[in-house]
């Protein structure tokens, strides 16, 4: 009796500490109850609160109504075999709350067998780990972009404008897989076109693929108006576009995009393009920090595309110059050239008249006309020939590199410009150097070149007296180089002009606009060779330019 | 008839004798106004086809030159290099003609004719 009375207060006790012990678990833990199916019967508050779910909700479901998807299927067969085997589980499980959000829980879960031995229920102890989770995978997330972001800046450094295209689209490519986009664009304005023209596009093998040659003009109207007002904007659904960008829907209806983030790019203050990263497959959701992150890469693309757009413009202002250049030059010597070409059509017509009137009176041999013929077909084609250089040297043709030979150069120019320095009543003397070697160039800017520096022999000579009046023009090789010579006897250059002669806008002439020097040198120096003038002893001028007979760049001058 | 051709242009020279040729003209070519100086050529029933811009001494002072030697020649300048200035200066220095190169062969064998029936309706005192 005493025993059976100390035995129920001590099972008293017992249960007593039990409720206690529960009720304690309850405060500091999530716990939850299965039977051996797999079937909640119990949940704590802290359950409920957790998964959002009412307790009646929870009850007789099995645990896959939190399935968040993240953990693969045999993850949850080995957990199952443990825990069927009789074994203690311990682990970390992503759950989805009835809300959508996912938490995550570190979970140890205790089978607690029946007499037989088998399961009798599963009793699971839980702590939310959640924001541990989160800050560990923001914290690898950083990492993991602050090494894209190093990756793709370290694309761009000192990278040549002709690789440009191919590490945007690399970046593009990078962006896409480490942020599980489908696919990125990147749209710029040009000239020759209204609106954003699609430059760059990168996207996974299995997406479709956007129209070929893709504009926006009349297209994306609002998308439009946004990237020139210098604003990035975002969407995760096409429900959230606004009512302006009714067009807009429509063409990403039809493309399937689903989400799309776009930032415009800015080079000096002005738009000039918009980088636009796309999820096709599924819906997306924008953070803060990632569209920080994107921006950060849309500027290091933008910066470099913005040079190579720089530079590329530049360039094509540099030939426009150029041919004005040229054009200018042509007015120069456009009576010569008047001249030249006049002299052996004179030659022709009177000629075949000539032919002609022997023919209608029969007083003419074979020989005479044959004769006749010959010169016909010779000053034709002398006449083609000053057409033909004049078409070289006028004509907007990119200026492809050649072997030439100095030589030749030099004796063509002197032809093309003959009645121009019997015009000036001056004397040339060309002294040619014999074997010549050959140099990489573009024939025709260095005609220009030679052109260029006669004209200025030329017009030094207006004071000379006429017996004094010569311009020694010669050719010489040293190693490694070959090099034009151009003496004259006119007004020489002041001192204090040299050092500067050859930058843009310095003229000596009198009207003279000072850019035929300064176009001189960008042309030699674009061969990778040098162009230098100093004053003669004795008066007059000495220009020469020397090119490399290698290909390699020539030092200073010494 | 005699036509005298003082040009610098070896082809031009040969050309211009050639039509002189075919309308029964007998040409003589000279490539510099000293050259043609030089040569003893007579006045009678001839004319001179010049050029202007020549090395040496300039077409354009050929007539003076000629004038001034006592000779009766009439100068025709045709030259390749056609502006207003060289036109008036060649007016004045008394030229029986002027043409741009190329000159149409019936333009010269006109003027050479009307030039020589000048020279014959008013000859110097």
């Amino acid at each position: 009796m005493v025993k059976m009375q100390r035995t129920g207060e001590t099972l008293q006790g017992v249960a007593k500490e039990a409720a206690d012990l529960k009720a304690a678990m309850d405060e500091h833990a999530i716990v939850a109850i299965t039977d051996p199916d797999g079937r909640i019967t119990f949940v704590n508050d802290k359950f409920c609160a957790l998964s959002k779910y009412a307790r009646e909700e929870l009850l007789g479901q099995d645990h896959r109504i939190l399935n968040s998807g993240h953990h693969s299927k045999s993850f949850f067969r080995k957990l199952w075999r443990t825990i069927a085997d009789g074994n203690v589980w311990h682990g970390e499980i992503k759950n989805r709350a009835k809300d959508g959000a996912f938490y995550w829980i570190a979970a140890t879960i205790v089978p607690f067998l029946n007499k037989r031995g088998r399961p009798r229920q599963f009793v699971a102890i839980e702590a939310d780990i959640t924001e541990q989770k989160q800050a560990k995978e923001e914290l690898a997330d950083k990492l993991r972009l602050q090494g894209l972001l190093a990756a793709i800046s370290s694309l761009f450094v000192a990278l040549p404008n002709d690789r440009v295209d191919s590490a945007v689209e690399g970046a593009q490519r990078r962006i896409v897989e480490a942020f599980h986009f489908d696919r990125s664009t990147l749209w710029q304005l040009t000239e020759e076109k209204p609106g954003l023209v699609l430059t760059h596009c990168w996207q996974r093998p299995d997406r479709p693929a956007l129209p070929a040659n893709f504009e926006t003009a009349g297209m994306l109207p609002w998308v439009e108006a946004k990237i020139l007002g210098g604003k990035s904007f975002c969407f995760s659904s096409l429900d959230e576009l606004p009512k302006q960008a009714a067009p807009e829907v429509e063409v990403y209806r039809a493309q399937g995009v689903k989400s799309n983030l776009t930032i415009p790019l800015i080079a000096n203050g002005e738009v000039f393009g918009a980088l636009a990263f796309f999820a096709v497959a599924t819906e997306r959701i924008w953070r803060k920090g990632e569209i920080a992150e994107l921006k950060l890469v849309a500027q290091i693309v933008g910066n470099a595309i913005g040079r190579q757009r720089a530079e590329l413009r530049e360039e094509q202002l540099r030939n426009e110059l150029a041919h004005t250049m040229r054009v200018a030059t042509l007015g120069e010597i456009s009576t010569a050239l008047a001249h030249e070409l006049n002299q052996p059509l004179a030659a022709i017509l009177s000629n075949a008249q000539a032919a002609r009137r022997f023919l209608a009176s029969g007083g003419i041999t074979d020989a005479e006309l044959g004769a006749i013929l010959a010169d016909i077909v010779r000053d034709n084609k002398r006449a083609a020939s000053v057409i033909h250089n004049l078409h070289a040297m006028v004509g907007k043709q990119p200026t492809a590199r050649e072997s030439c030979c100095l030589n030749e150069l030099v004796r063509e120019v002197l032809e093309l410009m003959h009645g121009e320095f019997m015009e000036a009543n001056l004397e040339v003397r060309p002294i040619y150097a014999p074997a010549l070697p050959r140099t990489l160039a573009a024939r025709v800017e260095l005609q220009q070149v030679i052109v260029n520096l006669l004209i200025n022999a030329i017009q030094a000579m207006v004071e000379t007296p006429v017996e004094c009046r010569t311009v020694t023009i010669e050719t010489f090789a040293e190693v490694g180089s070959v090099t034009v010579r151009i003496h004259d006897k006119g007004h020489g250059i002041p001192p204090e002009r040299l050092a500067t002669i050859f930058a843009p806008f310095v003229s000596t002439k009198q009207g003279g606009l000072g850019m035929g020097l300064s176009i001189c040198r960008r042309i030699i120096e674009n061969h990778h060779g040098r162009i230098e003038a100093c004053v003669r002893e004795g008066g007059g001028a000495t220009f020469r330019f020397s090119l490399p007979t290698n290909g390699r760049e020539l030092g200073g001058i010494k | 008839m005699q036509v005298y051709i003082v040009d610098d242009e070896p082809s031009i020279c040969t050309a211009y004798a050639r039509l002189a040729r075919s309308a029964k003209m007998e040409p003589r070519t000279f490539a510099s106004v000293e050259e043609f100086l030089r040569a003893e050529c007579t006045d009678d029933n001839a004319c001179v086809i010049s050029d202007v811009r020549m090395p040496g001494i300039s077409g354009l002072e050929l007539p003076g030159l000629l004038r001034r030697a006592g000779r009766h020649l009439p100068v025709i300048f045709t030259t390749a290099h056609d502006t207003a200035e060289t036109r008036e200066i060649a007016q004045q220095a008394g030229a029986a003609a002027y043409f741009q190169k190329p000159v149409d062969d019936q333009a010269l064998l006109d003027a050479i004719a009307w030039a020589l029936g000048n020279r014959s309706n008013h000859p110097e005192s």
